[in-house]
């Protein structure tokens, strides 16, 4: 037991310094990282207007939103995406593909806790952008957004098991490229899920009834869809525990496979390139 | 012939680059894979807003199919020729390798823009002139001034519009790495921002519609050769289109010549 602690301290450590490093080198490209900032408003702010237009064409609402119903929805969508959202799909196949994973291998530390830790860092610092984005837009489009203390907490709840299930299949994602090399097929296929199914393009009351069945058993809604629902109080509190049921499930269950999965992909991965 | 002399060096350029990345054989399959995802996310989007309504803001299903089209034409040339040449720009500023660029008797910009095509996107371009025909097809064209014929020309015309908002935009914020040195990021943020314009602008509310036709003018550029395909393309938005082409073309010209007067080289 002691060894294991010993290990979770070192990878806390270890991760967080990965995370103030992050932090530093990001805060030398401001300007890309507005741009990026502005990229995932843009998709929210075009899912939105899709959505307003069609409540508009339907007279008034769809799936139970109307305009600033659909405002507060993708208001929330664009700050929990930002939460939740890892680059790891993009980074590690990148560094398989040009090698450079290598010295990551070198490194007396797990390179999936480097590149968390760099991770998070991207998703702090884009909330500095973010957030205040939300709240212009929040006022521009007249957002309803009326959680109740209880869905705040349910929330609260929910968030580190959302960013739990995310980290460890975006991994599994990430870690087919030691076989694959190039993956962005998969990748696309992965993004069309938490697209479609995770409640960032529409939210689940306007997908088809078995596409909702099927969001519903797949972790995508829970880590995404459903805490935006609960923040706009669409969603009852008491939906958290199923929430972290299956979010808690799907991330042991992706966690038992990652383990052999790194192992033998770390052993098949070649360093290609210099 | 200024002009014919760069054309000729452009094209040398692009075709070094071209057979370069066409000995990568096995990419084709990964680009397959990848446009292939990309399309059946938009037909899926397209079938989800279309389920609770036959019309958004005027324009059918069919019609979104004819956006979704030029948005993969416009993306071949975004992604295959401006991003892909510069990447390559923005190597070489931070190598210092654009000194010897410099010292070529050819316009520096003009290669830039234009120097490392991806020929695998060529697939894009192909896919999305097909969906363009099936769209078209579906939703009939006889209601355009002109005809068919006069639709297709007015299509080619602001398509080639499209083309120069795009790149010239591109080339703008790509010069910002004059001052900056680091700009991949910029390069792949801009792509990411395009891929979020499969709608016509038509249909946002006013003050995103103006942002998508001046801030980020990719969404104009996605829309007007849309427009002229389904028969509402008016004054307005030719305009519009033609307005901010020159604008841009001027705009980034400037920058370039300021940046290019700024820049120290960095080469040993």
């Amino acid at each position: 037991m002691t060894t294991v602690a010993a290990q979770l301290g070192h990878m806390w450590s270890g991760g967080s310094a990965q995370l103030r490093l992050g932090m530093i080198q990001l805060t030398q490209y401001r300007a890309s990282f507005a741009i990026w900032a502005l990229s995932s408003t843009l998709q929210a702010v075009v899912a939105m207007a899709v959505w307003q237009a069609v409540a508009a064409a339907n007279g008034g609402t769809t799936g139970g939103y109307d305009a600033s119903g659909f405002a507060g929805y993708f208001v929330i969508a664009l700050i929990l995406r930002e939460l939740t959202f890892t680059g790891i799909v993009y980074h590690l196949p990148n560094r398989v593909e040009t090698g450079k994973f290598a010295i990551y291998l070198l490194r007396p530390l797990h390179p999936l806790v480097q590149t968390y830790g760099a991770s998070f860092a991207n998703s702090v610092q884009s909330l500095v952008f973010v957030i205040p984005i939300a709240a212009v837009l929040t006022i521009a489009y007249d957002a309803t957004i009326s959680p109740s203390p209880a869905a705040v907490l349910a929330t609260i709840v929910v968030l580190p098991f959302a960013i739990l299930a995310r980290a460890s299949a975006d991994s599994m994602v990430a870690i087919s490229s030691f076989w694959l090399v190039r993956i962005s097929g998969i990748r696309g296929i992965y993004a069309m899920a938490t697209l479609l199914l995770g409640g960032q393009f529409a939210p689940l009351a306007v997908l088809p009834d078995w596409l909702a069945t099927i969001a519903r058993a797949l972790p995508f809604y829970w880590a995404l869809g459903f805490p935006i629902e609960l923040l706009v109080g669409r969603a009852d509190a008491s939906e958290a525990i199923t929430a972290v049921a299956v979010l808690a499930a799907w991330s042991i269950g992706l966690l038992l496979v990652l383990q052999p999965a790194w192992r033998a992909g770390t052993r098949a991965y070649e360093a290609v390139g210099q | 012939m200024r002009g014919m002399h760069e054309a000729r060096v452009v094209t040398a350029h692009a075709r070094i680059a071209a057979s370069t990345e066409l000995a990568y054989r096995s990419n084709f399959w990964a680009y397959l894979v990848n446009t292939v995802v990309t399309l059946g996310v938009s037909i899926a989007s397209i079938a989800l807003v279309y389920r609770h309504t036959d019309e958004v803001g005027g324009w059918t299903s069919d019609d979104l199919l004819v956006v979704v089209g030029v948005f993969f034409a416009l993306g071949a040339f975004v992604n295959g020729v401006v991003h892909s040449s510069m990447a390559k720009l923005v190597a070489d500023i931070r190598t210092g390798d654009f000194d010897y660029r410099l010292l070529k008797p050819v316009d520096a910009q003009a290669v830039a823009v234009a120097q490392a095509p991806d020929p695998w996107r060529a697939l894009d371009l192909v896919i999305g002139i097909v969906v363009i025909g099936f769209g078209v097809s579906r939703g009939g064209l006889e209601a355009a001034a002109g005809g068919i014929p006069g639709a297709i020309g007015a299509a080619i015309g602001m398509f080639a519009c499209a083309v120069v908002i795009v790149a010239a935009f591109w080339t703008l914020l790509a010069s910002i790495t004059f001052w900056t040195v680091q700009g991949e990021g910029i390069l792949w943020a801009l792509d990411d921002m395009y891929d979020h314009l499969r709608w016509p602008i038509g249909i946002f509310p006013g003050g995103l519609r103006l942002a998508l036709s001046t801030i980020f003018p990719a969404g104009l550029a996605v829309t007007v050769p849309a427009e002229a395909l389904t028969g509402r393309l008016d004054a307005t938005s030719v305009f519009m289109a033609l307005a901010m082409a020159t604008a841009l073309l001027v705009a980034s010209r400037v920058v370039w010549r300021v940046a290019v007067r700024r820049y120290e080289g960095a080469s040993s």
